[in-house]
């Protein structure tokens, strides 16, 4: 079963992470890493 | 602590230029006009400030006003004779170089921020007194750089944009979700006709039968037919069983393929982190054995360091008595009054020679300092060193643990697939078989059917009665073939368009809708935190800066001044306690709009990178009167002292060649 609430916090958290790790040029590719991962959570779920 | 600043190839400068700088003090040093003092510490603020991620230091540089635009894409900073500029700084044990290329091109050796290159350089082309010098009081544009505002703006327009795409392939997936529904619909409406067309049918042969139970010359006939009506009849049914099972089986294979590619993916990411974890592994192995080789003997170093520093501390004290004892008996020949040989208590110390011993005094106490400072720094790395060590044998113990469980789970995933392949196979070869059987079934039904036809024709012929029931029949017939053939027509369509590809995922269309908009209410929940956090980061920056700025002009004895930043609309406020009322930069001398620019930069440097060791002042103070200066150099050298920084300071000289002097905070 999918937890909207933990994955809302999971990718919070990883943004946060992401805006102190890279410069605003390098912060793009690197979110769209992120949020696929979430999609495919999301769509791999039952 | 002293360091030592190459420039090879800056600017006006062509081959190698050394620069020893003090730390904790104020070095100031002079030059004349364009003898490449501005070159130099525009350099040397490039050098510490090379961030490792950015691409875009140089348009940073050129933004705050620290570079000039290239022309022609020449980078101006580079000797004109040469290819590349090199800038290196050799400071506790520490080495930082810089290359800037003709082309704009740039290397570097360590990382840094934009933020160590907004906050740790002022000159009199920088953006922040450009702004004062106009008048401009809007500092939206530094507080989205120097806090984490900016780059979460950045975030937000590409989860806006990501949310779009996924919000129009919602979008889609509704429309195909509306568009299988009609078909459903036209489907139960062909279904709803083709029942009637049966009952009609049944009806009809009910009838026909009956009259030709009355006609003895028909019998053989109609009990043909009716033998043919019961044979199709039961064939239909054949069919329908098959169908039926056939459907079962497709929708068995669906659920099967899914979970097959759902374990597939499952596979592939923990391939993926059984990789990353094997690579983590060996580079902390790696580097814990790089440590060990670091630490052996570790801690009879240690216990030499902190012999070593009780013993200065000793010295550093001697030294100190002695520094001070010159300093005070050449404060008072210079008033005039006779010194007296220390030891003898005869000879008289002249001014010149109690200068001299000052001189060797103060270096000799540098020289100590100095020292204490190298064994502190190296007992630092030390301790560092430990900690990195256990921190790392922790991860190693954690990740060791981690990866046994990763390959049992990855080996269990390797035999589910494999007994969803040989279900699935399983599963294909029985439709094959079924299709074949009824594709054979609807070969009889259909010869059934042409029998049937070629009889009805004989029956026509006898007589007039059944001829129109005859004939609405064929035309009833015709009608549920076409029936027929639409109905699956529709189950094709359906079929191919019940499945939809959402990011290399093939789904069933309304878990699809399901998942997109769980998908679009995580990123629009999402972005209403990032907003909130891009709200409180820019308060944050503007509190801590606030503060700073509140400290620097008590510091500076500016009590009856308060200048801050508004939170709600970013703008600089001056206000002048004494007549209670906001001053406007405008009305300000270019000299304090330069102590202004001044009090802004120190603060942001205290707010956001004390940790960065420069400050650089590249001649702000040229248009400062005596008293002014004075005070300035006072409070810098405090700064200096109480932040441990390299402060560098520029002025104009008279002279041809460049010195550097240094000033002490008392």
């Amino acid at each position: 079963m999918l937890n909207e609430e933990k994955l809302t916090e999971q990718l919070l958290d990883e943004i946060k992470v992401l805006v102190r790790r890279y410069s605003s040029e390098d912060l793009e590719k690197n979110i769209i890493e992120k949020l696929n991962n979430i999609i495919k959570i999301i769509l791999t779920s039952e | 602590m002293n360091a030592e600043v190459i420039f090879e190839n800056v600017g006006g400068l062509s081959g190698t230029y050394k620069l020893k700088l003090s730390r904790g003090v104020v070095n100031v040093v002079k030059a004349p006009n364009a003898a490449g003092k501005s070159s130099i510490i525009r350099s040397l603020a490039l050098c510490i400030s090379a961030p490792y991620k950015d691409k875009d230091l140089l348009n940073i540089a050129r933004e705050m006003g620290l570079l000039k635009q290239p022309s022609e894409a020449i980078e101006p900073l580079v000797h004109v004779g040469a290819n590349v500029a090199n800038i290196i700084v050799k400071f506790d044990n520490e080495e930082w170089s810089f290359n800037l290329f003709k082309d704009g091109r740039y290397k570097f050796t360590r990382e840094g921020d934009e933020r160590t290159l907004i906050t740790s350089i002022l000159t009199r082309d920088s953006v922040i007194l450009k702004k004062l010098m106009s008048g401009e009081m809007n500092f939206k544009w530094i507080i989205e750089k120097l806090s984490l505002a900016g780059k979460y703006e950045v975030i937000i327009s590409i989860l806006d944009r990501e949310r779009d795409k996924i919000s129009n392939l919602y979008e889609d997936v509704r429309n195909r979700r509306k568009e299988i529904e009609d078909l459903k619909k036209d489907q139960d409406k062909l279904k709803e006709e083709l029942e009637r067309y049966l009952r009609e049918r049944d009806e009809l042969n009910k009838k026909l039968s009956e009259i030709l139970a009355n006609r003895p010359e028909l019998k053989t006939l109609n009990d043909q037919r009716n033998d043919l009506i019961s044979k199709i009849k039961k064939q239909e049914q054949i069919i329908k069983d098959y169908d039926k099972e056939i459907s079962k089986l497709k929708e068995e294979l669906n659920n099967l393929t899914k979970e097959y590619e759902d374990k597939l993916n499952k596979e592939k990411l923990l391939e993926k982190r059984e990789r990353e974890l094997g690579e983590k592994l060996e580079s902390i192995e790696e580097r814990i054995k790089t440590l060990n080789e670091q630490l052996k003997g570790y801690e009879e170093r240690l216990k030499d360091i902190s012999d070593k520093i009780e013993a200065l501390r000793l010295d550093e004290g001697r030294c100190l008595a002695e520094y001070e004892m010159y300093e005070k008996a050449l404060k008072l020949a210079t008033q005039a009054q006779e010194v007296r040989c220390f030891l003898c208590g005869q000879g008289i110390l002249t001014e010149e020679f109690l200068e001299q011993r000052k001189v060797v005094a103060e270096k000799k106490l540098m020289e100590v300092r100095d020292r204490i400072s190298e064994l502190l720094a190296e007992r630092n790395r030390i301790y560092s060193a430990i900690n990195e060590k256990n921190s790392l044998e922790k991860q190693l113990n954690e990740l060791n643990k981690e990866y046994p469980e990763i390959r049992k789970e990855l080996e269990g995933i390797k035999e589910e697939l494999s007994t969803y392949f040989i279900k699935i196979n399983a599963i294909k070869k029985r439709m094959t078989e079924l299709e074949a059987k009824r594709s054979k079934e609807v070969q009889i039904l259909n010869e059934y059917e042409s029998k049937l036809e070629t009889i009805e024709k004989l029956i026509q012929e006898k007589g007039k009665d059944e001829q129109k029931i005859i004939e609405k029949l064929a035309e009833i017939r015709g009608r549920i073939n076409e029936l027929e053939k639409q109905l699956n027509k529709i189950e094709k369509i359906i079929e191919v368009k019940a499945y939809i590809e959402v990011f290399d995922h093939k789904l069933l269309y309304n878990d699809a809708e399901k998942k997109l908009d769980i998908l679009i209410r995580i990123i629009d929940s999402v972005l209403g935190k990032v907003r909130e956090e891009v709200r409180r980061e820019r308060i944050m920056a503007i509190e801590l800066f606030n503060d700073q700025i509140k400290k620097v002009l008590k510091d500076l004895g500016f009590d009856y001044l308060d200048i801050w930043i508004d939170a709600s609309d970013y703008r600089l406020h001056i206000l002048d306690k004494r007549v209670g009322s906001e001053v406007s930069p405008r009305i300000l001398s270019e000299t304090e709009k330069y102590i202004l620019a001044l009090v802004l930069h120190i603060a942001l440097k205290l707010a956001y990178t004390t940790h960065i060791p420069f400050f650089l002042i590249d001649e702000i103070t040229l248009s400062f009167d005596e008293v002014r200066k004075r005070a300035l150099l006072g409070y810098l050298s405090k700064l200096a002292k109480e932040n441990d920084w390299f402060i560098i300071l520029t002025e104009l000289s008279s002279e041809h060649t460049f010195t550097v002097t240094t000033l002490t905070s008392p």
